[in-house]
């Protein structure tokens, strides 16, 4: 079988990133209490940063974010920083969570998605001066948290193309 | 007890990128940094760097809503599984609500007949007719922190800044930036929107302030206000904003005293919008006010969403 181009390879990972991107884009209506706007694109920062860090470096998470917040006619910055604030983080926690269990990077995750989401809580509340309530913050991040297995195993298949000689555990 | 272990030879180059030394840290603070200084710069350029957004907005339209085309379907799904908790509930209030609606509809074809001869008696002019952009909604911008929606249609299809925005049932908003081919439309429940009201039977005038939750409230109410629940909100046509009339709600007082409105439309819900060519220029359109934040100066405070 020939040999694939490896930026060819990349190909399906750089589309999940995208679409990941444009999903946190929008927000669903849960009810009149409860908005949901999950911050998908911490999925592939989270899992490129583990397995792929060369994949997904800090500038990178700056431009992503800078462009959701373009598009989506947020406030310019907000997401570049929460992105950039998350690829640092996990950076600098690799090593330990590579170590762990699925579980426990799972549980890392969890707490990304609340770090990042408070981070957003009192940015917006400090920036509208109002104190908005946390329950569409929390719902949010937890939903996200909850996907985690879901996306990781598509971003696993994406990873072996990436990889073909080497499966995720013997990373 | 055996142990799983890593092969961390395999990282070697990867983990240098995100390794300790402090050289390698520095980069992504200096990316927050500059995040920062954006979004400070936002806060204080807001009206070149919004116009900017609908720019981006209008030119990746297309690909944003192919992309999210199936998570609409998604939302859909969502809500009707909300509703299907509270569908016997529904069920009820709708028929009462019915039987109510009929006895109304006999009554408005009385007095539209009476109002007519009433004008034709006292030859009154009638008031100048308002032409509607009609609309589609394509996307929307509405979060935890801001209520937004984007509509097709910008400044080519004759939108300006500050024309009122009604679904079927009543208004739902204002638009707060048009693009060329696109609009941003400022929803009553954001923390942002400030909409010069009426109070119908009491002639109470207030100002609907947003607060980006489902009821946004009557703000600027005198204190010996005749208000009660379930009573009509229209606008008032005060500031040229929008016409006089454009349903908006009903009144609920509540136990603090405070007065939210009940909002006749449901812009989560409404795929069709039109937007209201009052055939003057809002008040708050351009030239004479450029930006959200200046717009806002009579209506409130306006910061980023």
């Amino acid at each position: 079988m020939p040999e694939v181009v490896p930026a060819l390879r990349a190909l399906p990972a750089v589309f999940l990133t995208l679409v990941f991107a444009l999903v946190s884009m929008r927000s669903f209506e849960l009810s009149s209490l409860i908005t949901l706007q999950l911050l998908l694109i911490l999925h592939p920062i989270y899992y490129w940063t583990l397995f792929r860090a060369t994949l997904f470096p800090a500038w990178l998470a700056f431009l992503l974010g800078f462009a959701i917040d373009l598009v989506a006619g947020k406030l310019l910055g907000l997401n570049a920083f929460l992105l950039v604030f998350a690829s640092m983080v996990i950076g600098r926690q690799r090593r330990y969570l590579l170590s762990q269990p699925f579980a426990a990077q799972w549980a890392g995750f969890l707490l990304l998605c609340l770090a990042a989401e408070s981070i957003r809580w009192l940015i917006m509340g400090a920036v509208t001066m109002t104190l908005f309530s946390p329950a569409s913050a929390l719902t949010s991040a937890l939903c996200n948290a909850a996907l985690y297995p879901l996306t990781s195993l598509v971003m696993a298949g994406a990873l072996t193309l990436i990889s073909p000689h080497k499966t995720r555990d013997s990373l | 007890m055996p142990h799983t272990r890593i092969n961390y030879a395999a990282y070697t180059s990867t983990d240098a990128a995100h390794g300790a030394s402090h050289r390698r840290i520095s980069k992504p603070v200096i990316l927050m940094i500059a995040a920062a200084a954006l979004m400070g710069a936002h806060m204080l350029a807001r009206p070149s760097l919004d116009r900017l957004q609908q720019s981006v907005f209008d030119f990746a339209s297309p690909v944003v809503n192919l992309a999210q085309k199936p998570f609409d379907s998604l939302q859909a799904r969502l809500a009707s599984l909300a509703s299907w908790t509270s569908i016997q509930k529904d069920n009820d209030s709708l028929r009462a609500e019915n039987e109510k609606l009929k006895e109304w509809y006999q009554a408005a074809l009385m007095l539209q007949s009476e109002n007519k001869a009433l004008r034709d008696l006292l030859h009154v002019d009638r008031e100048s007719a308002h032409n509607f952009i009609t609309t589609r909604v394509i996307a929307d911008g509405s979060s935890t922190y801001a209520k937004s929606l984007v509509i097709e249609g910008g400044k080519d299809a004759g939108v300006i800044k500050g024309q009122g925005v009604i679904s079927r049932e009543g208004l739902i908003g204002r638009v707060i930036e048009a693009g060329t081919r696109t609009s941003r439309v400022l929803l009553l429940q954001d923390i942002n929107s400030r909409i010069p009201v009426t109070v119908e039977g009491t002639n109470q005038r207030a100002i609907l302030a947003g607060n980006n939750a489902a009821l946004p409230l009557l703000d600027h109410v005198a204190a010996d206000n005749q208000i009660t629940s379930g009573q009509r909100v229209i606008t008032s046509g005060l500031g040229g904003l929008f016409p006089f009339g454009i349903p908006v709600g009903e009144t609920q007082v509540n136990k603090d005293g405070t007065i939210a409105v009940k909002l006749y439309a449901a812009p989560e819900r409404a795929q069709h919008v039109q937007i209201v060519d009052y055939g003057i220029k809002p008040l708050l359109a351009d030239p004479i006010f450029s930006s959200t934040a200046a717009a806002s100066e009579d209506y409130g405070s306006s910061e980023p969403n």
